[in-house]
């Protein structure tokens, strides 16, 4: 089955279009972080839960940790080449 | 036929049937004449979502509705109730939806597979009794190897060992448990264990079910053996074993805190592998580790609140992740590799395979309209109300995680970030569409509608994910991290490697094994044989020259010389059919251990 060619040229499209996807991506991002002033949960299951920003800076935090340290330093210790299969 | 009559009178039609008959009827069926019987492969699904959706619709409460005699004891083929119809209906659905993806493969040997596994499927959810169980859980086993060898790559067939071994393995564990359990309470029934009166037996039953839930450690077999089955095989193999062990663990081992705590190890494991991994149906193959850690941490906590929620997560999760094998798959088939170092730039080549893949990426990761929203929330709420503060937490770092890596990583490079891409593509069939597109649409259904999933429960839910605040963390959580991942670009790319797991345990084991048998077996055998040519065999010779003449001469020369003809006659084609490979005799073994299982069936 052939694929749309009109969708393909339009992602060809948004993809040169980087820039502006990224400033849309922050101005989101920071409209999320304002919303977040104002709305906060009823019963927080913990302290932090109900400040603020909590969520925002609990994944971005993990999301740089993970990859720092799974990329940096696990990483290195597991790799093996590719299609050895196991082989020591 | 009276077996016939209770199994598929007018109350219910045992799903397994459709499929079980289906695979007997393709044995006589030939790949060259495909495109006339595939259609047949879309009966039994259709068959199985009536069959569901009659019981469903029916009257509530357990009930039992097929029993047969076998080996002295009664089976029950046939328990009904919400739990077991909440997975029997995704698993209806998940049929009809993968052997649409299938329609073009010319290979009957493949459906005959996913026939059998999906009968295995089917009959360990409605098995009232440890030996129903037994048997079906051993019948997916074999129809899933199957699923894997017939890729017929060399890879493929080592895998599909290893793959079969850890499952008898598991296999051997629950055999155990159920007949020690027997030996002590006299009693088969699969029913319930209360965490406080668990003996030694129940424990062992549970290593066996961890087993297929793929649990860390016991888990190695899967992100080993997916990545190396068939294209379409994987979509299959996604759906059904792990969350057949899911349902298991809900109806016998609800409130075992070794499952919470297991369950959360497994999230977490599976995303930080998932991180590092660079073939795509690897990467998801860890994800399946990971999305089950929630269902068997919340199984684990045990509250009406997380059994639900694990319920509903495996209901949303099999859609989501055949969806995102199929898309993976879809690369396979089309590129010719699922190495994200060899893929890139296919965005606007495949863009409908990029946005269904999208649909399964932000379902497994939770983004509000969407299935796993509804679900994955249900279980970390429940887990936070029953003040598991930790392991709610623990499951929304594994949330992080998944958009990471399945959300983010996976998408941006096998799609975009290589400039265009001009490998040739193989065309994909329309129907690899069909099955990515109605999976889409029932994903993004569920994530809309919630009530048509929280109905099947099997605990009354008011569990409202729609409010403010659940929409608004879910965005700040997957919003942040794209955040983390573009600050970590330069580091996140994927290296073409493979990653050391724990199947290098029985790798070890099993080359350990080979060796034993290769240099001190072999050495004592080679002494054995020199002793025995030079002793025992001139001898043993006469006496055997003199029997023969003895038999042939006197006792078949009295009867007629029947033997001797039958031998003569026999002899080639019983060479021919020993062909010493082992796949070829498990695949007779289980046909003749499903013949004499039908002949029970139908006439005892």
């Amino acid at each position: 089955m052939r694929e749309p060619q009109l969708l393909g040229s339009w992602l060809e499209a948004a993809r040169a279009r980087a820039d502006a996807w990224k400033k849309a991506l922050f101005a989101v991002l920071g409209a999320l972080v304002v919303l977040n002033i104002f709305i906060t949960p009823h019963h927080p299951h913990f302290v932090g839960e109900g400040l603020p920003g909590f969520w925002a800076v609990f994944s971005l935090g993990a999301a740089i940790a993970m990859v720092y340290v799974l990329k940096k330093i696990v990483y290195p210790v597991l790799a093996r080449p590719e299609d050895d299969n196991g082989r020591p | 036929m009276a077996g016939l009559d209770q199994i598929a009178g007018i109350h219910f039609l045992h799903p397994s049937i459709g499929f079980l008959a289906l695979a007997l009827v393709m044995a006589f069926l030939s790949n060259e004449r495909y495109m006339t019987w595939r259609w047949l492969l879309l009966a039994p699904p259709v068959l199985a979502i009536f069959s569901v959706m009659s019981l469903t619709f029916g009257p509530d409460g357990p009930r039992e509705l097929a029993s047969l005699h076998y080996l002295g004891q009664t089976l029950n083929l046939g328990r009904v109730d919400a739990l077991a119809l909440v997975f029997a209906n995704v698993f209806a659905i998940q049929s009809l939806i993968g052997f649409i993806y299938a329609l073009h493969v010319p290979d009957r040997g493949q459906h005959m597979a996913a026939c059998l596994y999906i009968a295995g499927g089917f009959g360990c959810v409605f098995a009232g009794d440890y030996i129903t169980l037994f048997i079906f859980w051993e019948l997916m086993s074999i129809g899933s190897v199957f699923l894997i060898w017939l890729r017929r790559t060399q890879a493929a067939t080592a895998a599909g060992f290893r793959y079969f071994l850890f499952h008898i393995f598991g296999g051997l564990f629950l055999l155990a448990g159920l007949l020690l359990r027997h030996a002590d309470l006299g009693t088969f029934a699969f029913t319930a264990v209360s965490p406080d009166a668990a003996r030694y037996y129940d424990y062992i039953i549970l290593i066996g079910f961890l087993v297929n839930a793929a649990c860390v450690p016991l888990h190695a077999w899967l992100p080993d053996a997916y990545p190396e089955a068939t294209v379409t095989g994987a979509v299959f193999m996604s759906a059904f074993t792990t969350k057949t062990a899911v349902y298991v663990l809900a109806r016998g081992y609800a409130g075992f805190e070794v499952l919470a705590i297991g369950g959360l190890v497994m999230c977490l494991y599976g995303v930080f592998y998932a991180t590092i991994e660079n073939n795509a149906r690897r990467i998801l193959s860890y994800h399946i580790v990971s999305q089950v850690g929630y269902m068997v941490c919340g199984i684990g906590i045990g509250t009406a609140m997380t059994l639900d929620g694990a319920c509903a997560h495996a209901y949303a999760h099999i859609l989501y992740k055949g969806l995102l094998f199929m898309g993976a798959g879809c690369l396979l088939y089309s590129a010719g590799t699922a190495k994200l170092t060899e893929l890139g730039g296919l965005a606007s080549r495949l863009p409908l395979v990029m946005i269904c893949y999208m649909v399964g990426a932000v379902s497994i990761s939770g983004m509000p309209l969407f299935n796993g929203f509804v679900s994955k929330t249900m279980t970390i709420t429940g887990a936070a109300e029953a003040h598991r503060t930790w392991l709610a937490l623990g499951m929304e770092l594994a949330a992080v995680g998944t958009f990471l890596s399945v959300g983010i990583k996976l998408p941006y490079f096998a799609f975009w970030s290589k400039p265009t891409s001009t490998v040739a593509l193989k065309p994909i069939p329309w129907n690899m569409y069909a099955g990515m597109i109605i999976s889409s649409l029932l994903c993004l259904g569920i994530g809309i509608f919630p009530q048509t999933l929280y109905g099947l429960l099997p605990f009354p839910t008011d569990y409202t994910p729609y409010t403010a605040w659940h929409v608004l963390q879910a965005c700040l959580i997957l919003g942040f991290t794209g955040l983390g991942f573009y600050v970590m670009r330069a580091i996140i790319p994927p290296h073409a490697s493979r990653n050391l797991d724990f199947d290098i345990l029985y790798r070890l084991i099993g080359r350990g094994f080979v060796k034993l048998v290769s240099v001190p077996a072999a050495a004592i055998d080679n002494i054995w044989t020199d002793v025995y040519e030079k002793v025992g065999l001139k001898g043993l010779l006469a006496s055997g020259i003199v029997t023969s003449i003895f038999d042939v001469k006197v006792i078949d020369g009295v009867l007629d010389g029947s033997a001797k003809g039958v031998r003569e006659v026999g002899g080639a084609t019983v060479a021919r059919s020993q062909t010493g490979r082992l796949q070829d005799y498990l695949a007779a073994a289980v046909s003749i251990g499903l013949a004499i299982f039908a002949a029970v069936w139908f006439l005892g």
